[in-house]
């Protein structure tokens, strides 16, 4: 079914074999489906019935928990913030993570798949002893406040934890590993004669970069990124721990509800909308790639 | 200078990934108290002390994790052609449902998930909850759309006239799938699986709704347990984690070159 | 010395146990909703492996936060219990009757129900208290010298300007958290009906962060970030145990009360054997030999007069009847009704800022 839908695919215009890939997209839809779509669908359904107690909802419909959560600029400015988390995380996951790619797509170190493996090791280590092992180092007389401080380059220790910075910190070195390795996969498939090319025609490495190597791994750009917003801005146990609960972005705030308040509706309401504005950003960002004539 | 950039930019960012990995390493050695750094002083007393409870745990983790990396391969893989290569209304639509899972808190999805399985219990009298089953396809809601998402970024760049050749030299459908398309997306493939199990180790909600009993994940054990004994013994289990994967895979690059798993144009 | 006689009295009951009823047998397994950690095992070694041995029924352990027991309980309201039995904070308990998820107990089925302490006892006939334990002050000895402090003596003291960034308060997601809320709420001449008085006075603490966990709160007091924080007696107890240089100080104005209560989950097919495992929970044995390794103070009266002959042991909890009577109590029936107007504004007034 699969390789004959590829060799279909392949050996046709493109416009006369249009669902075929449906047939094979089918399954693995079902499967997502059943164990993601309908729980989470049961759940959100709650968000437009009356809350009667912890955890209980009346049968009566409303969409006053929607209406109270658009009109609040609270809210709104919460929305922002936990976006604003996302961009900025892709963004230093990009700038950092896109040189160690590319050195680790073009090496050719004995040492490569030791140093693929120190990639993933933030993710060897469960999130809280993780997000708790970053205390020692960012913490006031941590060590980078003791460096800083001690090659003169500050007098007062900088706050690096229990705010919006330690969350940024430690999101993006818990994600950095999805971003190298999508982008690895990506740049290796990128022949480095093309960068000889362009270099041998006169062209600086930054021009290289911007007219050659970018744009052919773009779409390990596009996935990494959306990996990384997705991940980030659904992220709990680092925005509460190095957040200090100071920082209150839109899955702490539903943990919130869920967990202590136990005011369903209100949890299944930020989820149904956080969940909206994702899959908008997203379709938004497949649409672009699209254009670009290739899938993303 | 510009020579020396490129390798120290990717030198700090190491640091960086492995600072707070050594840490704990660091910390699970400690004789004093557990994040008091510098160490004052060396043991090996915490690994001693590791509960059996957390041994069957990483047992759990390791079956939950290998089974959901594989079953999401076998799901995703498929997927993320037909998302690559079709050319359908909504296609777009359907790509970003299928990342939509990474975007809903886990926890979110774990009290669904517990809701869910009760209701499933009513239906069929299967019941999900507290059971390796009910971990997989709880970790399988994210570890497909990392599948999805690492292979069609693997696919983008595919020359698809390597399959039309293979079917011109007379292969099967099948025979060109395997010996043609497979080879080529293995590197993303292999990333794909990495992530999905590297985050079933990682996830806490999901296994602390989905689980539960015998059924209990590493992290669930890790996260019940710090509440009131935060000690070397938990940083020596990470810690122990941390050390078998270092052996496996110096033991995978010297079998069979770790090449092998993340392709290499080289 | 405490340690070795629990010790032998356990190995000498198991003995006897094991003498007499060798062949106890059962085919049930309860299934108790715990905390996890030592907790869990201090519960294991003296209330369930000591009931399994006598009765040959199972126990198995599921851990997690009272708050995602509570969930699980709701969500399976109407079917089978996810478990039998649950161990729950006070004010999760009150929640939980609230939703009709909890089975009241005769006292004559658990006889042991007549040795404990009347503040205990549950009015309305639920579950009973297993352990109190008390919420009060911890502070960094070390840091308060250097900076010059006074030690902190009542609530009051922690709003000392030289506190502000340096202290840490209990988010308002834990028991610590609806404590010091109430204590502010005095403080500002209101009461559990008025979040709105508490928050505005805590809005004023210039907290360094909010802490949700004592092994975050271990990090921040071992990084020096945070100082001082309002907090659980046995948790800090175990932080002092470890070699850090803590404090943990009841202020002259009341330490809060709380308890741990455990209790038989409505719709439970087990309902026998879960009331007799209670019986375990409170039996003296039980009792002594949790609070020695979880330092929480027993409920049951009849062990006043052991743990007055320990004082290292018994200054780390509610000991005595008149440590018990001492500790404020909270209302939390009316804490509860008003408490998502007081996340809301906590998340408004006190997060945000």
């Amino acid at each position: 079914m699969l390789a004959n839908g590829s060799a279909l695919a392949g050996a046709r215009p493109r416009s006369a074999a249009p669902d075929v890939w449906l047939w094979v997209l089918l399954p693995t839809l079902a499967v997502l489906g059943l164990i993601f779509g309908l729980p989470l669908a049961d759940l959100i359904a709650v968000s437009v019935h009356e809350m009667t107690g912890p955890a209980q909802v009346g049968d009566a419909l409303t969409l006053e928990h929607y209406r109270a959560f658009v009109t609040d600029p609270f809210f709104l400015v919460m929305v922002v913030r936990t976006f604003w988390l996302g961009f900025l995380v892709v963004a230093f996951c990009l700038a950092i993570g896109y040189p160690v790619a590319y050195y680790l797509a073009r090496t050719t170190s004995r040492w490569r798949g030791m140093a693929l493996f120190l990639v993933i090791s933030p993710l060897l280590v469960s999130a809280i002893v993780r997000n708790i092992g970053w205390f020692p180092i960012l913490g006031g007389s941590g060590v980078v406040n003791w460096i800083l401080m001690s090659i003169g380059l500050i007098d007062e220790p900088l706050r690096l934890i229990s705010n919006f910075t330690g969350v940024v910190i430690g999101l993006v070195h818990a994600l950095l590993p999805l971003m190298i390795l999508t982008l690895t996969t990506v740049i290796q498939r990128v022949e480095p004669e093309l960068e000889e090319a362009a270099a041998n025609l006169g062209a600086g490495p930054a021009l290289v970069f911007w007219r050659v190597l970018l744009p052919l791994s773009l779409p390990g750009v596009v996935a990494g990124s959306l990996l990384v917003f997705a991940m980030a801005i659904s992220a709990y146990t680092t925005p509460a721990i190095l957040g200090g609960n100071r920082v209150l972005v839109m899955s702490t705030y539903i943990a919130q509800q869920f967990r202590t308040v136990l005011d369903y509706p209100a949890g299944g309401t930020a989820a149904a909308l956080l969940l909206l504005f994702a899959a908008l950003l997203t379709l938004l960002a497949l649409r672009v790639r699209t254009k670009g004539g290739e899938a993303g | 200078m510009r020579r020396l950039a490129l390798p120290g930019i990717v030198f700090a960012t190491f640091i960086f990934l492995a600072a707070p990995v050594l840490i704990v390493v660091v910390a699970s050695f400690n004789s004093g108290a557990v994040l008091s750094f510098p160490p004052t002083g060396f043991t090996t007393r915490w690994y001693e002390r590791i509960n059996p409870l957390f041994l069957h745990a990483v047992y759990v983790s390791l079956v939950v994790g290998l089974s959901t990396a594989f079953l999401s391969t076998v799901f995703g893989v498929p997927a993320a052609l037909a998302l690559a290569r079709g050319r359908y209304a909504g296609r777009d639509l359907l790509n970003s449902l299928c990342l939509s899972p990474l975007m809903v808190p886990a926890l979110v999805t774990g009290v669904a998930l517990y809701q869910f399985s009760l209701a499933v219990w009513d239906v069929t009298g299967i019941g999900l909850g507290g059971t390796i089953p009910g971990l997989v396809l709880g970790h399988m809601t994210f570890g497909i759309p990392f599948v999805i998402r690492a292979v069609i970024a693997g696919h983008a760049r595919f020359d698809r006239a390597l399959e039309e050749a293979a079917r011109n030299l007379g292969a099967t459908p099948l025979e060109t799938f395997w010996r043609v398309t497979l080879p080529v997306l293995q590197p993303s493939i292999v990333s794909g699986a990495i992530f999905a199990f590297l985050m079933s180790l990682d996830d806490v909600p999901i296994a602390l709704f989905v689980g539960g009993g015998d059924a209990t994940t590493l992290p669930v054990r890790i996260f019940t347990t710090v509440e009131f004994d935060f000690g070397g013994d938990i940083m020596a289990v990470a810690s122990l984690i941390v050390g078998a994967s270092v052996v496996l895979m110096l033991l995978l690059d010297r079998l069979v070159g770790l090449e092998q798993f993340f392709g290499s144009r080289h | 010395m405490i340690r070795r006689i629990l010790g032998v009295a356990l190995a000498a009951v198991l003995l006897t146990v094991g003498m007499n009823t060798a062949n106890a047998q059962s085919n049930v397994t309860l299934r108790v909703a715990c905390y996890g950690g030592s907790f869990t095992a201090s519960q294991k070694k003296y209330a369930a492996d000591l009931y399994t041995a006598r009765t040959g029924v199972k126990v198995e352990f599921i851990d997690g936060n009272p708050s995602d027991h509570l969930a699980k309980l709701v969500a399976s309201r109407g079917r089978e219990a996810p478990f039998d039995l649950v161990y729950l904070d006070d004010n999760v308990q009150i929640a939980a009757i609230q939703a009709g998820v909890l089975e009241k107990i005769r006292p004559d089925d658990v006889p042991n129900m007549k040795l404990l302490y009347d503040q205990a006892k549950n009015k309305d006939g639920y579950g009973p208290a297993m352990i109190f334990f008390s919420v009060a002050i911890a502070y960094n000895v070390k840091k308060f010298e250097e900076a010059g402090l006074p030690a902190p003596q009542s609530w009051a003291d922690l709003w000392n300007p030289k506190l502000a960034g340096h202290i840490g308060v209990p988010t308002l997601d834990n028991t610590m958290g609806h404590a010091f809320l109430v204590a502010a709420e005095y403080l500002n001449g209101g009461n559990e009906s008025t979040p709105e008085k508490g928050i505005a006075k805590i809005a004023t603490l210039k907290a360094q962060s909010y802490p949700q966990s004592s092994s975050v709160v271990e990090a921040l007091m071992t990084s020096g970030d945070v100082w001082v924080i309002p907090w659980m007696n046995g948790r800090t107890w175990g932080l002092i145990d470890k070699g850090q240089p803590l404090k943990f100080v009841i202020p002259t104005d009341g330490a809060f009360a709380g308890y741990t209560t455990i209790d038989v989950v409505k719709g439970t097919p087990h309902e026998k054997e879960a009331l007799a495992y209670i019986n375990y929970v409170l039996d003296p044995l039980a009792q002594l030999g949790q609070a020695n390794e979880v330092p929480y103070g027993p409920t049951n009266k009849v062990l006043a007069p052991v743990l007055a002959a320990y004082p290292k042991l018994a200054q780390k909890f509610p000991s005595s009847p008149e440590d018990i009577a001492k500790l404020r109590t909270i209302d939390w029936v009316t804490f509860n009704k008003v408490y998502p107007q007081a996340v809301s504004l906590w998340n408004r007034e006190v997060v945000s800022k």
